[in-house]
């Protein structure tokens, strides 16, 4: 049987993205405290930030999502697919598949997040390989995303992978 | 904010303190706008029967995110949360009481760190999202 994963779709691995910036203002930490039902006021509140020694609030650790989706979502709504998914948040190398499922989060927090900062985000495709599993064959997809900021500083590490899944009946 | 966790109390099978998270329509909807986190099956119950379920689903990452508060609530404000790994095993429809837990697997006391296996738990005992989180402590 033929690979899942074509020399062609493993030649993915190494390749990078353009790198995105996001500008990180109060109100949009503010949105992700309270969406994420956050209780530490550092995460929304300039006085409480403040007095824990920030220069104003302070990101909540899983702040990085926000960049994650967004940079690559923020489309006109014309744009979305029926799923309404936005056509490019999933880019993957060509590869057969019926399904995509999340597999494993893994991120590193590094400095912190704080209002006024710009981050760039950085995502390359770190690895891939495949297996057989219960219901077809499945070709993982490990994408790493490095977040720093505008003093180069590294905020987040962020590596994603991704299970593609090739049904059993193919 | 809860107080800071005393480092003496930071040994191997601790306990972290629970949490319930009861995820509301509401809760799925500002998430999605605020990560602009398009995909229908959140917001859309037409949508999401399409694709096979009963009800509009919880974000996974919003359950990552529970899970970093479960540790930093438990840290308190000397405390950092260095690194978080998990999983997403189930989806977890609206509307459904969501414990989270964690307990210490792990504990180098000279450099103040702690690893913890870590999980988002169903009211039917299921555990939608498992992982692991390593904490500085002290």
């Amino acid at each position: 049987m033929e690979p899942l994963i074509s020399d062609e779709a493993r030649s993915w691995v190494g390749s990078e993205w353009e790198p995105r910036e996001y500008t990180v203002t109060r109100e949009d930490l503010q949105k992700y405290a309270f969406s994420t039902r956050e209780a530490n006021p550092i995460h929304y509140d300039p006085e409480a930030a403040r007095r824990a020694g920030y220069r104003d609030v302070v990101a909540a650790p899983c702040y990085y999502q926000v960049m994650r989706i967004g940079l690559y979502n923020l489309l006109p709504l014309d744009a979305y697919r029926e799923d309404g998914m936005a056509p490019g948040y999933d880019e993957f190398p060509p590869i057969e598949f019926d399904r995509v499922l999340g597999a494993e989060t893994e991120v590193e927090f590094h400095d912190d997040i704080v209002a006024g900062d710009v981050v760039t985000m950085r995502r390359r495709v770190a690895d891939m390989w495949e297996k057989e599993g219960r219901s077809g064959r499945l070709a993982f997809v490990k994408f790493e995303y490095t977040f720093t900021n505008q003093d180069d500083a590294l905020v987040r590490v962020l590596r994603f992978t991704r299970v593609l899944i090739q049904e059993r009946s193919k | 904010m809860a107080s800071n966790v005393i480092p003496a109390d930071v040994v191997e099978g601790a306990d972290l303190p629970p949490i319930v998270r009861t995820p509301e329509v509401i809760d799925l909807v500002l998430f999605s706008g605020v990560l602009w986190a398009t995909h229908k099956i959140h917001y859309d119950l037409d949508y999401s029967r399409e694709e096979g379920y009963d009800h509009i689903l919880v974000h996974a990452p919003l359950q990552g995110a529970y899970l970093s508060q479960l540790v930093t609530e438990w840290l308190g404000s000397r405390g950092k949360l260095v690194a978080l790994r998990y999983r997403n095993k189930v989806t977890v429809p609206v509307n459904i009481e969501l414990t989270l837990g964690g307990r210490v697997v792990a504990v180098d006391q000279e450099a103040g760190e702690a690893t913890c296996e870590v999980w988002v738990q169903k009211a039917d005992g299921d555990r939608s999202c498992v992982g692991e989180a390593v904490a500085r402590f002290g």
